[in-house]
């Protein structure tokens, strides 16, 4: 029984037995992973606050043979979480993050550039940036990583550019539309959301406006489509979806 | 697995859905009730029986109670002056144990976690704020569980709440009694340092 170190960021924890937990983590040197944190859940627990969603934490685990479960040894906060997600709304936000995460990637499939933009995504989150820009970054990145992104700069029928006019796309399929082309039903994809697509391939996510500003439509506009495709590629429910949507409803997320 | 007779096997697999018991334990719980008389077994389905028919929410506190409204609301000798809002019913006890508070409850049945499709809706805030809207009430203890959601829980209710005039106060954070400070993690010790008090 070999430990095995790694540098990870905290999925989710769900309840085991009486005082136990299972956390799910997403490691850099070993994709997605669960162990079982012993005693995790007693006040006077080893482990502390370090099992909070989104916390990057060292860990040191092991496996047992014909034991599906790994087993937690030692876990070292390397990075807290806690104070980002004590507002409700970036709650929600980080919430998303890791459900996609999730349910998106498979488990023990290491996957670098996943590991950084989530490690991005989180240190530009402490600065506050407005939500709507954190989700356009990621659900763009998510949906390029796992290669269900389709090209946003031509019109999928005709070949012909997106700019200036501006294009349209539906949940349904995973495709962009020129206004010649587009189907009766379709999310308008405005010039400027055409643009910030670009820029969410190009540039880091402090750098999106550094060829000028974009405006709140324009990342309304980009977030629909792409959470459509979100949806569409984990194919199931996404709960923390619902709760961003229901969010939306009360409270205009902010882009800036 | 050995195939059991229908009755035993339907109760095994009925005592699987409580709360850590697995196979195992199921099994051993089934045989030991299985070896004892017919009035123990008769008692206990009594009363599993007599809570579900008879316990309740208090429509004040959504305390569980048999009586409503519950033994705290009712009770002339709690301060109505200090209302302790806590997620669960069981969280309580826990404030009940310290026999140092004197005041009212009110439990949310949830914290927001919006991975599990809890947000402000599905908490029972509505009645709390209908609850002070009586003017009696001048502090809000917030006793959510030291984790992201109960954080959340707490300061999402604490904006809602100070508007309206009221004294908001949290429960202290920090390092447990009996424990080292070496071992205390960074938000622990942070949580700790920000709720230290004047000696």
């Amino acid at each position: 029984m070999p430990l095995v170190n790694a540098e990870g960021l905290i999925l989710r924890t769900l309840p085991l037995s009486e005082s136990d937990l299972i956390a799910v983590l997403f490691t850099r040197e070993h994709g997605k992973i669960r162990v079982v944190a012993k005693g995790a859940r007693r006040l006077k627990s080893r482990f502390g606050g370090s099992l909070g969603p989104m916390n990057r934490v060292r860990v040191s685990y092991y496996e047992k043979e014909n034991r599906e479960l790994l087993y937690l040894n030692s876990c070292e906060l390397l990075e807290s979480a806690f104070a980002l997600q004590s507002d409700y709304e970036l709650q929600t936000v980080c919430a998303y993050f890791t459900e996609v995460v999730d349910v998106f990637f498979l488990e023990r499939e290491a996957n670098a550039p996943l590991f950084r933009l989530v490690a991005v995504i989180l240190k530009s989150a402490a600065l506050n940036p407005g939500v709507m820009r954190l989700l356009a970054y990621f659900n763009f990145w998510v949906l390029r990583l796992s290669g269900l992104l389709p090209g946003l700069a031509v019109c999928a029928v005709c070949g012909k550019g997106l700019l200036p006019t501006g294009g349209c796309a539906t949940g349904a399929s995973f495709a962009v539309w020129c206004p010649g082309c587009r189907p009766q039903e379709g999310l308008l994809l405005g010039p400027g959301a055409i643009r910030l697509a670009a820029a969410c391939a190009n540039k880091s996510i402090e750098n999106l406006d550094s060829e000028g500003p974009f405006q709140e439509g324009d990342f309304s506009q980009l977030n629909a489509v792409l959470e459509k495709w979100v949806a569409k590629g984990a194919d199931r429910k996404l709960q923390s979806l619902e709760a961003l949507r229901a969010l939306r409803r009360t409270s205009e997320l902010t882009a800036s | 697995m050995p195939d059991y007779p229908e009755p035993v096997a339907r109760l095994i697999e009925e005592l699987k859905h409580l709360p850590s018991i697995g196979q195992k334990s199921a099994q051993r719980i089934a045989f030991h009730l299985l070896k004892g008389s017919t009035e123990e077994a008769d008692r206990l389905a009594q009363a599993i029986s007599d809570v579900k028919q008879k316990i309740g929410l208090c429509s004040t506190c959504n305390n569980l109670t048999d009586v409503d409204p519950c033994y705290f609301c009712s009770s002339a000798t709690r301060n109505p002056k200090q209302i302790c809002v806590v997620e669960e019913p069981g969280n309580i006890l826990a404030v009940e144990k310290t026999r140092v508070y004197q005041g009212r409850y009110h439990v949310l049945m949830g914290s927001l976690a919006p991975l599990k499709g809890i947000g402000p809706e599905q908490l029972r805030i509505k009645n709390l704020i209908e609850r002070l809207r009586g003017g009696e009430v001048e502090e809000i203890i917030l006793a959510t569980n030291p984790n992201v959601e109960g954080e959340a829980t707490a300061i999402y209710l604490s904006k809602l709440l100070k508007p309206l005039g009221l004294k908001v106060t949290r429960i202290g954070m920090g390092v447990p009694i009996g424990s080292e400070l070496d071992y205390a993690d960074e938000v622990t010790m942070m949580k700790a340092l920000e709720g230290r008090r004047e000696l």
